[in-house]
């Protein structure tokens, strides 16, 4: 496998951390509106009763909720004129390769979210590598977020990959 | 008190059988709350002359949004009782707002580990056009008799 995409200095962030940890409180009635928003309207997320009568304390939040309790606060005045915020944040620099697109995501579920617990992710780069396919060589970055609670127990690992061309 | 039984059982499933197809589909007023709840301020969600700039057909779902679907998809299909362990999918391409999408499962393989009754499965999500959008895998426990 080549890596001529790939140089020393973005190689070596493999294992590093990527961005600052990232906190945030699971609040029920963004975990209802998140349900509601989506159109999931499972009782479990809904109705402490019947989530008890599962197994659960009580009702828990949407399984890929997560992301809405970890995403931080930003004013208007930091979008950009695709609406996007602006990003202070560099990715990995790759050789002839720049234009990165999101690949796809892959969740571990690990222990059940509850309203008012507290959250913390943090990522590392997992990994990157090059891929020589029939359109061209590309490189994947995959991330990897460890999402905590306030006893320190890991509720999910969540895995995003980056193609990069 | 709430009595839940179970409505999939690990016992009754065997690789190779089809999960119901599901469709559904977004309007604008749905990605608009979910643009909201995710704090997403992306145009191409909301605003149709600035997707088409971005080389979009149409108004585009999110990715989070279908992710939510797949996992709904399977939240469904196990019932209460049932557990996601673990769901993954690649984002192949966009469905737009109002198109109808189709959601396809099967079940690729049961076993027991650590003592949990586990099954993995498969789903794609297809586009009005029957274009795959997203491939997704999944494991769950379930129930046993």
């Amino acid at each position: 496998m080549s890596d001529d995409l790939i140089p020393p200095e973005t190689a070596a962030l493999v294992g590093k951390p990527a961005g600052e940890p990232t906190e945030g409180e699971v609040l029920g009635k963004e975990t209802v509106r998140f349900a509601q928003a989506v159109d999931d309207l499972n009782p479990l997320y809904l109705d402490d009763e019947y989530a008890r009568a599962a197994g659960y304390d009580g009702a828990i939040a949407p399984p890929m909720f997560f992301n809405v309790a970890l995403t931080g606060s930003r004013p208007l005045s930091e979008t950009r004129e695709d609406g996007l915020f602006r990003s202070g944040e560099r990715g990995p620099r790759f050789n002839k390769v720049n234009r990165t697109m999101f690949g796809g995501e892959e969740v571990e579920f690990v222990a059940p979210i509850y309203p008012g617990d507290t959250l913390r992710g943090e990522t590392v780069l997992e990994s990157i590598d090059q891929k020589d396919g029939r359109s061209g060589s590309f490189v994947v970055t995959v991330r990897k977020t460890t999402i905590r609670n306030q006893d320190g127990e890991i509720v999910a690992i969540s895995r995003s990959s980056g193609i990069t061309r | 008190m709430t009595d839940l039984k179970p409505s999939l059982y690990w016992d009754d499933l065997e690789a190779g059988q089809e999960i119901a197809t599901w469709t559904n589909a977004a309007n604008e007023v749905q990605l608009l709350v979910f643009s909201a709840i995710t704090w997403n301020p992306h145009r191409i969600h909301y605003d149709r002359d600035y997707a088409h700039t971005e080389g979009h057909r149409d108004i585009i779902v999110h990715g989070p949004l279908q992710g939510a679907w797949l996992s709904q998809y399977v939240t469904d299909w196990i019932g209460p009782l049932g557990r996601m362990k673990r769901l993954g999918w690649q984002n192949r391409g966009s469905a737009v707002v109002n198109e109808t999408v189709s959601f396809k499962g099967r079940v690729l393989r049961k076993y027991v580990e650590d003592g949990e009754h586990l099954v993995d499965g498969e789903i794609v999500e297809e586009g009005s056009d029957g274009a795959t959008l997203m491939p997704a895998t999944f494991t769950v426990a379930l129930p046993s008799r």
